[in-house]
């Protein structure tokens, strides 16, 4: 686990707005996001379909379609990310920041050897390195990764399918990214699969020091991996923080919705689900003030009106929400948290 | 037709009794290479599964991918024909029934499937897609169909109905439209609903209310469910028994409770214990076993799950263990289940 007291940015994220034009109008996928990514973390994204999360990691990789309209600042290990170039981006995307994909089976080409795809890599961002070399240091991160180093001469079917995942695990590190982004890449894994992934996952971490993003809809998941969640809702961070903090305590109304409607497979736990009022809405018409107010149980007055914003209330937690915040139409005193 | 329902029939409560089921799928092959091998490869997907289904029960089955719990859910309602065994409907053999007679017991056999997009006409309303079940079990009531589709949409909180009616599915919310697939499947007022992961699409916070809705739909119509799923902690909050399925043979049925409380089988134990829960206090320390499901066509001989199985001995390779009841009502197939005990 990670030490608390020295935690340095990797990235911050600041007054991130992306916007997609369509043609029933534009859609406000990110709204005013502001946030870190510690080094050496591993950051839980999660949210409901339709919530921006993966938006979010797009805008992370300045991937976006041309029809987004992103702004605010992104700062890399110090850079400013929105205004490289496209050569710059090219060298930042494998190099400082890389994506573990979903499906193994689809994205590695099924005529190309294991060692190729590696090797196609290395070329491309370091052109000057020689095969032979790059052959070595394929090897080494292959066997680190638990594969024997003579299937670099494989082709992807004679891999099992765990291999063939642990293969685009090695694609992700093999240029010694800092940022790992993994958008829901476990999720059509069956479970024991999807257990030894996430065991994967938390010992690149360990031994490379490397930060993951990891982005998933699966909640439990990420109370399985994670350092730190990032609760996001239509657009907008809800909450952050540790993870303990948050499972246990969780502030935003959201939050404490959400944690009660996920099933837990332990038995002597709750025995209902909380039944979440409405769904959540549609971006081309976002809810006025705080996205989540028509389905809040505790909207006040002013959470139709104005949107709060993301704050700290604790020592490792940073919650959006009123009643959490001073503001003018406050009858009571902000609610104090005790920590 | 109503002569099967209100438990008239089978005297021991069981809607549907399956017995050494089996599905094997021939694998497409050259012809030269048929002759040159001199047989036929088969994909096992289902080999020789018995289970019942007690009316007013959910059993769940569960498993990964390539258990054969779709094909056993297919084969339960017939939408595929068996290779081997038996499945007794409210005591009905199915494979003797002529088309025709098929097709009027599938008013009592009803399915939902995954994904409600792509289980409704994008072109036809809701009214319509509704309409569609009752135009073929019910055509000589056509005039009270409108009010049967309204009182259906209502029962599953789709009102005002008059409004739901017109919609297409594009118009309506994921959600909604699951609520529109359950409609339709109970419109015609079966007994059996085969749901093949009917809520894995939906979001988490609209999940506990299309699991709130099932529940309640079979408490009010006297439903039996037959709920496919690879979500085991789903599944806790709605099926009374589960099956476990491992590489087309059951591994392990019983109570849901008794199951998860005490699991009989390693397969159980490894698929249960790797199932993540939301609590970062009570994080996994277990061990997943090695390897990996292995090709259904060529599967380990024995017990299928010998290679990976932690306490495998040489008796597993070569015999496969039968399902024994080692607790009342739950049923495990291992030698050596025992020592769990």
């Amino acid at each position: 686990m990670m030490k608390e007291e020295k935690q340095k940015n990797l990235v911050e994220i600041r007054e991130l707005n992306v916007v997609y034009q369509t043609r029933v109008g534009p859609v406000s996928a990110i709204d005013d996001i502001s946030m870190d990514i510690f080094q050496g973390e591993i950051l839980g994204l999660v949210g409901e379909s339709g919530c921006g999360k993966s938006t979010f990691g797009k805008a992370l990789m300045r991937m976006l379609p041309d029809s987004a309209k992103i702004d605010g600042k992104i700062n890399f290990d110090g850079e400013d990310v929105l205004s490289y170039n496209q050569e710059q981006l090219r060298d930042f995307r494998g190099r400082r920041i890389s994506m573990i994909f979903q499906d193994p089976m689809t994205s590695l080409n099924p005529v190309q050897r294991i060692g190729d795809h590696l090797i196609e890599t290395i070329s491309v961002h370091e052109p000057d390195v020689k095969k032979k070399s790059a052959m070595t240091r394929i090897r080494t991160l292959i066997e680190r990764l638990g594969i024997q180093k003579e299937r670099v001469d494989d082709y992807p079917h004679q891999l099992s399918g765990g291999m063939r995942q642990r293969v685009m695990i090695g694609l992700g590190l093999l240029l010694n990214p800092h940022l790992i982004l993994a958008d829901e890449a476990t999720t059509s894994l069956d479970v024991i699969v999807e257990a030894k992934l996430l065991d994967q996952l938390r010992e690149i971490r360990d031994e490379f020091g490397v930060s993951i993003l990891v982005i998933t809809h699966n909640i439990a998941l990420v109370a399985e991996l994670a350092d730190r969640i990032a609760v996001m809702y239509a657009g907008r961070m809800a909450e952050i923080g540790s993870v303990y903090k948050v499972f246990d305590e969780p502030l935003h109304p959201y939050t404490q919705g959400l944690l009660q409607s996920v099933p837990n497979i332990k038995l002597d736990e709750r025995e209902t689900l909380y039944k979440m009022p409405g769904e959540p809405p549609n971006l081309t018409f976002p809810p006025s003030g705080c996205r989540f107010h028509p389905r809040c149980p505790e909207a006040l007055p002013i959470c139709t009106s104005h949107a709060p914003s993301l704050l700290p209330v604790r020592e490792n937690q940073l919650v959006n929400c009123w009643l959490y915040q001073d503001h003018p139409e406050k009858e009571r005193p902000t609610l104090k948290v005790a920590s | 037709m109503n002569n099967h329902e209100n438990g008239t029939s089978p005297k021991n409560g069981n809607l549907v009794e399956v017995k050494d089921l089996r599905k094997w799928f021939p694998v497409q092959s050259g012809f030269l290479e048929r002759i040159m091998a001199g047989r036929v490869d088969y994909v096992r997907a289902v080999d020789d599964v018995s289970f019942t289904i007690r009316r007013g029960e959910v059993l769940g089955l569960a498993g990964e991918s390539g258990s054969g719990k779709t094909t056993i859910g297919k084969l339960v309602i017939r939408l595929e024909n068996p290779t081997r065994g038996t499945v007794l409907f409210d005591g009905i053999d199915l494979s003797t029934l002529n088309s025709d007679e098929m097709r009027k017991m599938r008013r009592r056999m009803q399915v939902i499937f995954q994904d409600p997009m792509a289980s409704l006409n994008p072109r036809m309303s809701i009214g319509e897609a509704i309409q569609h079940p009752l135009q073929i079990h019910f055509p000589d009531q056509s005039k009270s169909h409108r009010e049967m589709i309204y009182q259906i949409l209502e029962k599953v909180g789709l009102g005002p109905p008059q409004f739901f009616y017109e919609k297409f599915p594009h118009q309506i919310s994921g959600g909604q439209r699951q609520r529109v697939v359950i409609a339709r499947a109970l419109v015609t007022q079966p007994d059996l609903v085969l749901a093949d992961e009917p809520i894995a699409m939906a979001d988490v916070s609209v999940r506990a209310l299309l699991l709130d809705l099932m529940i309640q739909l079979k408490n009010e119509f006297n439903l039996t469910y037959l709920f496919i799923t690879h979500d085991l902690a789903t599944a806790k909050y709605i099926c009374d028994r589960i099956g476990i399925l491992y590489l087309g043979r059951m591994a392990e049925i019983g109570k849901l409770r008794e199951v998860y409380s005490l699991p009989l089988h390693p397969y159980t134990q490894a698929l249960l214990a790797a199932v993540p829960v939301p609590n970062p206090h009570e994080r996994r320390t277990q061990l997943m076993p090695s390897g990996e499901i292995p090709d259904a066509i060529n599967p380990p001989s024995g017990c299928r799950f010998h290679p990976r199985c932690p306490i495998a001995q040489d008796v597993c390779s070569v015999d496969i263990p039968e399902l024994r009841e080692l607790r009342s009502g739950h049923l495990v197939a291992c030698h050596f289940a025992e020592q769990f005990l």
